[in-house]
């Protein structure tokens, strides 16, 4: 589906009518160009970035102390955005939660992106029985919804950083196969894979040299999308409490603390809320810049 | 024989604080209004309401089942008294171990069936029998047999003198409300209950909702007011809450301290509070290294800061307590090892003299993944840190957690002692060595004596001493530590009355009625 | 129609697949529901033979050999914890779950197609910009924290409208609606996205086909050229997606039913993730697939009956 469209779309741009190739090559250089709508993002991700990969170094008191003088407080001298419902500093959970969300952020899309692209890679190369079959249990994994998929591994796996990371990254699986499978459906029968086979090159030579390349690009798109997404997702697992076990913060669980004194102390689920949706908007924008930069170039290079 | 009506009386405080402002005995029946439909707010779903496959009924479960079946007595707790409800009559031999219930006439169950007492024997009996397994045996063990005597008349022998019979016979949890012979053998009670209460069971969506509708043919149908009852299952806290502050539900239970807090202050809302017995605990395992040691335990029980807890977590709506008796009885501090981070620090220091070990081994404890508990595990971990014990925290679900109780796979784990008319039976099953229910490994000569003792006991004032020492030498060995007593809540909009508190948490809907005007 | 079949034929071994990946996950779970029946004051001894009784001691394929023979003569079994039949249990629950996601369907392509159409007549134009910063900016709030914040306004603010609740359509039909307006918008405010953003790229495509240009030149007004001869070949690849988009529902149903207090198979599958009620589990997955598979399997006819290249091409991705 996805590739029916830039090919119509790839056809229209071809089409030999003047206004409308000014119409693209404007459109063209716009898209080009990293607008606000890219810097903006780009530096309050930095900004969440290097406050969370730094967090041990901004002397914030552990974000698992409780300071029994102030609970439940607004911002006071020492807790800038005030403390929770245990007394503990909100924006020192905020930092070392962000480090949970950004770690399954990125983790997970390439955990899932490598075994779909290894599946989908398997599938559209070799074609046959292991197609059907890679297939049939891709089908089988989209039918259960993802939410229950997860809400099944937290419960057998329990609540490791690691475990949550894979077991979202499974949730990735199906999209990644999907596009690499396409994908290399589409350049496995190409003259230059047929010269290399002629040539007696190996089906792993072949896959790495002349397959992957060319299929790389859509998939680092793909994780693009998937960052934020799994960020949300790792919120709603923490809001249901099976995500990363306590103390260990995370937004969606900082979220679901608050959540309890939203009307007497709404700062306390408040604040995280912004942080996350502020983080999750960025990684949108700036993922679709870069993916419409990386659309640029694939077409380009072709 | 003599007749003794209301024998059981405490001299003990009242066990009921009522809220300025509730008033809610200041209405009435006579101004009672007939007819209307009362949504309730329930926390967890019922398992079944038949006595051995249904389990233990919750809190909520004895909400529903108080307005589908009834016990043969009734238990007022502001007076601490029982008084008749299917039985209207009863006395004791001379060694008070064989008693005999007169019961009323003319009633029926809601099958149109009559209530008799082979209905009582049957039911009791079957709770008795061994190879039922039923939840409910270990803790009226002492009951040896019912016999029916006549249709109006039953006896309960008992195997020794028992003071807590009469409270039994008036709880509504599972042992409490006889069922319809005939429809526990046809094995309809668990998901279809048929009972003499005042309201009959009309559906039950699993997880979602439980209907009743008022019984025409009630015993006492005057007394009886609402034609329909909605019980909604609503797990989530916020959830039950935001329902009744629009005007979803009409009656909410909660132990939330935030929540509890906010509904307080809301002006729309009339708080109900009453002061009952049993206690949220930790429990140590005693049976298991590393706690085995004594000195450990007792370091960790220092280390425990109940009042921080109960300021924090339950924000002061419950009350920090050293013994589970509730008001009925004041034990004093009962040598409970209170906070103090110096003395846990001596008791580290003579475990690791003792071990000659260099540092203490990290301790799992358990706790459930509901906020509750995670707020615990996370508040115990900061205390114990500071005396130098490392806790590693592991939350788990209701079911894990209670299996790895019983199956001893934990070191510490959040627990609670359930709230009785009379805390007797379940100290007795949590001090015994070899019961099932001695979840800390308490082993101590003198407790089991003093156990024994207790359950024997022929006043109810020596029962109650008896039960103090208990809780003196529990507390001093360190395996159950408190973190905050009985003290429990409920909501409901300014339009529904004659709700009495929550005894023993349960909220009593079947008087209620509905007064739109105010 | 051969390809009907064939989509039919694959359809039947995902669902195999399926039930077979739940029952062993199921059967992993930690936590035991025969502790859970045994109750707190049971022996271990007592526990193995609840474990006996349910015949939970044989093996996992026996087991699901018998399950599996149950389903087809249509006994799905009845829960372990409070013995309610698991067929029925889904059925009483599935319209309101279902009520739920087609409102929040229509929520959300009554937000998607005006806003896609108004995207797509002038890309990167103004209105195009807008819409695309309010999409980025929906689909960047987590659902949970979008129905925390409608009851949080619309209910205990404002007073409009409930906070929680089900009334069955007998009730009325406003009765019926008004608890499910918030929960429905809740999950629609996240899925409106994907369908608009989809709508537009095709839309985008077709209007720069021959026969829009044709359109054009005969003086159509755009009103007319966008809704009456763009929209229908611009809406085949949204409505795939519809298809697709069912198991997000099903999913998202489970976090907004617990939110709002509805009565759904979400709340229903909840319950029995906690209490290890696995043939409940087991049964509520088998039925998610169901209808995902059924789902789709409609969507395909429906794309063979828009779109006359389906059926004598059979291209398919």
């Amino acid at each position: 589906m996805a590739d029916v469209t830039s090919s119509t779309q790839r056809d229209a741009t071809q089409r030999p009518e003047i206004d409308r190739n000014a119409i693209a090559i404007a459109l063209h250089r716009r898209s080009r160009r990293f607008g606000l709508f890219f810097w903006i993002p780009m530096v309050w991700l930095i900004v969440v970035a290097v406050a969370c990969i730094f967090a041990p170094f901004w002397g914030l008191p552990p974000a698992d102390e409780i300071d029994w003088v102030y609970i439940q407080s607004p911002p006071v001298e020492g807790h800038p955005l005030g403390t929770d419902n245990l007394g503990r500093d909100l924006l020192s959970r905020i930092v070392w939660g962000g480090r949970v969300s950004l770690t399954v952020g990125f983790a997970a899309p390439f955990i899932g992106v490598g075994l779909g692209l290894i599946l989908g890679l398997i599938a559209g190369y070799y074609r046959g029985w292991a197609d059907e079959v890679i297939g049939i249990l891709i089908d089988a994994w989209l039918a259960i919804p993802g939410l229950v998929i997860l809400l099944l591994f937290s419960v057998v796996f329990g609540g490791s950083l690691f475990m949550v990371c894979v077991s979202l990254g499974l949730l990735f699986i199906p999209t990644a196969a999907r596009i690499t499978r396409a994908a290399t459906l589409n350049y496995a029968t190409r003259e230059f894979v047929l010269a290399a086979k002629a040539m007696g090159a190996s089906d792993i030579r072949i896959l790495r040299k002349e397959v992957f390349p060319n299929i790389i690009w859509p998939l680092i798109a793909f994780v693009l999308i998937d960052i934020p997404i799994a960020i949300v997702v790792e919120g709603s697992l923490s809001f249901l409490g099976l995500s990363v076990k306590a103390p260990t913060p995370s937004w969606g669980g900082i979220i679901a603390e608050g959540r309890e004194v939203l009307s007497t102390s709404p700062h306390i689920a408040m604040v995280p809320t912004v942080v996350m949706f502020l983080t999750v908007l960025s990684f949108n924008l700036v993922g679709d810049a870069i993916r419409r930069r990386l659309a640029d170039v694939r077409e380009g290079a072709i | 024989m003599r007749t003794i009506r209301l024998p059981f009386k405490l001299a003990a405080t009242t066990a009921m604080a009522m809220l300025a402002g509730t008033a809610v005995f200041a209405d009435t029946h006579a101004m009672a209004k007939k007819g209307g439909e009362l949504t309730v707010a329930i926390e967890t779903d019922v398992r079944g309401f038949d006595t051995v496959a249904g389990g233990v009924l919750g809190q909520t479960g004895e909400i529903v089942m108080r307005t589908i079946q009834e016990p043969l007595l009734d238990y007022d707790g502001e007076t601490n008294e029982v008084k008749p409800l299917l039985a209207t009559e009863w006395s004791a031999s001379e060694d008070q171990k064989v008693w005999t219930f007169k019961l009323r006439e003319g009633v029926k169950f809601h099958d149109g069936s009559d209530f008799d007492a082979g209905d009582v024997a049957a039911h009791y009996n079957r709770i008795l029998d061994p190879a039922m397994k039923s939840r409910s045996r270990t803790f009226i063990a002492s009951i040896e047999k019912v016999v029916a005597v006549d249709p109006l008349t039953v006896e309960f022998h008992l195997a020794h003198p028992w003071q807590a019979l009469l409270p039994y016979l008036a709880t509504t949890s599972m042992s409490g409300p006889i069922p319809p012979k005939e429809a526990v053998e046809a094995d309809t009670q668990n998901r279809s209950p048929v009972g003499t209460g005042p309201f009959r069971f009309v559906d039950w969506a699993s997880g979602d909702r439980i209907t009743v509708e008022r019984n025409p043919d009630y015993w006492a149908a005057d007394e009886i007011n609402l034609d329909k009852i909605t019980f909604r299952i609503l797990p989530d806290t916020q959830t039950r809450f935001a329902s009744l502050r629009s005007g979803e539900v009409d009656v909410m239970w909660t132990d939330r301290g935030p929540s509890i807090i906010e509904a307080k202050t809301d002006s729309k809302l009339v708080a109900l509070e009453s002061e009952g017995a049993g206690a949220a605990v930790n429990l140590l395992n005693g049976k298991k290294e590393p706690l085995s040691n004594a000195n450990l335990r007792k370091a960790l029980a220092h280390a425990w800061n109940q009042d921080a807890l109960v300021k924090i977590s339950w924000q002061n709506t419950r009350p920090a307590v050293t013994h589970p008796l509730g008001p009925v009885k004041d034990c004093g501090d009962a040598n409970y090892r209170g906070f103090d981070v110096a003395k846990a620090k001596e008791y580290v220091q003579a475990y690791l003299d003792e071990t000659g070990k260099t540092e203490v081994p990290t301790i799992v404890m358990i706790h459930t993944t509901t906020p509750r508990g995670r707020e615990l595990g996370e508040i115990y971990q900061q205390t114990a840190k500071a005396a130098g014990i490392p806790l590693e925290l592991q939350p788990v679900d209701q079911s894990t957690l209670v299996k790895r109780v019983f199956t001893n796979d934990f070191d510490i784990s959040g627990w609670r002692i359930a709230d009785g008319a009379d805390m007797g039976p379940q100290l007795f099953a949590y001090a015994m060595p070899g019961s099932s229910y001695n979840l800390t490994g308490f082993d101590n000569p003198e407790l089991t004596e003093i156990s024994q003792k207790m359950r024997v006991a022929l006043t109810m004032e020596e029962r109650l001493d008896l039960q103090c020492q208990m809780v003196s030498l529990m507390n001093d060995d360190g395996g159950i530590l408190y973190r905050g007593g009985g003290r429990y809540h409920a909501f409901t909009t300014p339009r529904v009355k004659g709700v009495p508190a929550p005894y023993r948490g349960v909220v009593d809907v079947t008087r209620a009625w509905i007064d739109e005007q105010s | 129609m051969r390809y009907l079949l064939y989509r039919l034929r694959r359809l039947a071994i995902v669902l195999g697949v399926v039930t077979f990946i739940t029952f062993l996950l199921v059967n992993v779970l930690p936590g035991d529901v025969a502790y859970e029946m045994a109750g707190m004051d049971s022996s271990e001894e007592e526990v193995q033979a609840i474990r006996e009784d349910l015949g939970l001691d044989r093996p996992v394929l026996l087991r699901y050999a018998e399950w599996v023979g149950g389903v087809f003569v249509g006994d799905w079994g009845t829960s372990y914890i409070n013995q309610e039949n698991v067929w029925e249990a889904i059925t009483d629950r599935f319209p309101v779950s279902f009520e739920l996601m087609l409102l929040a369907q229509i929520i959300a392509l009554s937000l998607a197609i005006p806003a896609g159409v108004a995207s797509a007549f002038r890309p990167n134009g103004r209105a195009d910009r807008i819409i695309g910063s309010l999409a980025f900016a929906s689909v960047s709030m987590p659902s949970f924290m979008t129905a925390i914040l409608l009851i949080f306004i619309f209910a205990l603010g404002f007073g409009w409208l409930p906070a929680t609740g089900y009334e069955p359509i007998s009730e009325g039909l406003w009765a019926n609606l008004r608890p499910m307006i918030l929960p429905a918008l809740s999950l629609a405010l996240v899925e409106w996205t994907v369908l608009m953003r989809t709508l537009r790229a095709e839309m985008i495509a077709v209007l720069q086909e021959n026969y829009i240009a044709l359109a054009r030149a005969k003086g159509m007004s755009n009103m007319r050229i966008l809704l009456v001869h763009a929209l229908r070949p611009s809406s085949f690849s949204m409505i795939t997606l519809l298809g697709l988009q069912v198991a997000r529902l099903l999913g998202g149903t489970i976090i907004i039913e617990q939110i709002f207090g509805i009565p759904g198979v979400g709340r229903l599958l909840i319950h029995a993730v906690y209490t290890r009620d696995f043939i409940v589990i087991q049964g509520c997955v088998t039925f998610f697939a169901l209808a995902f598979v059924t789902a789709n399997f409609l969507v395909d006819i429906a794309y063979a009956w828009l779109d006359p290249r389906v059926r004598t091409g059979g291209a398919h991705g």
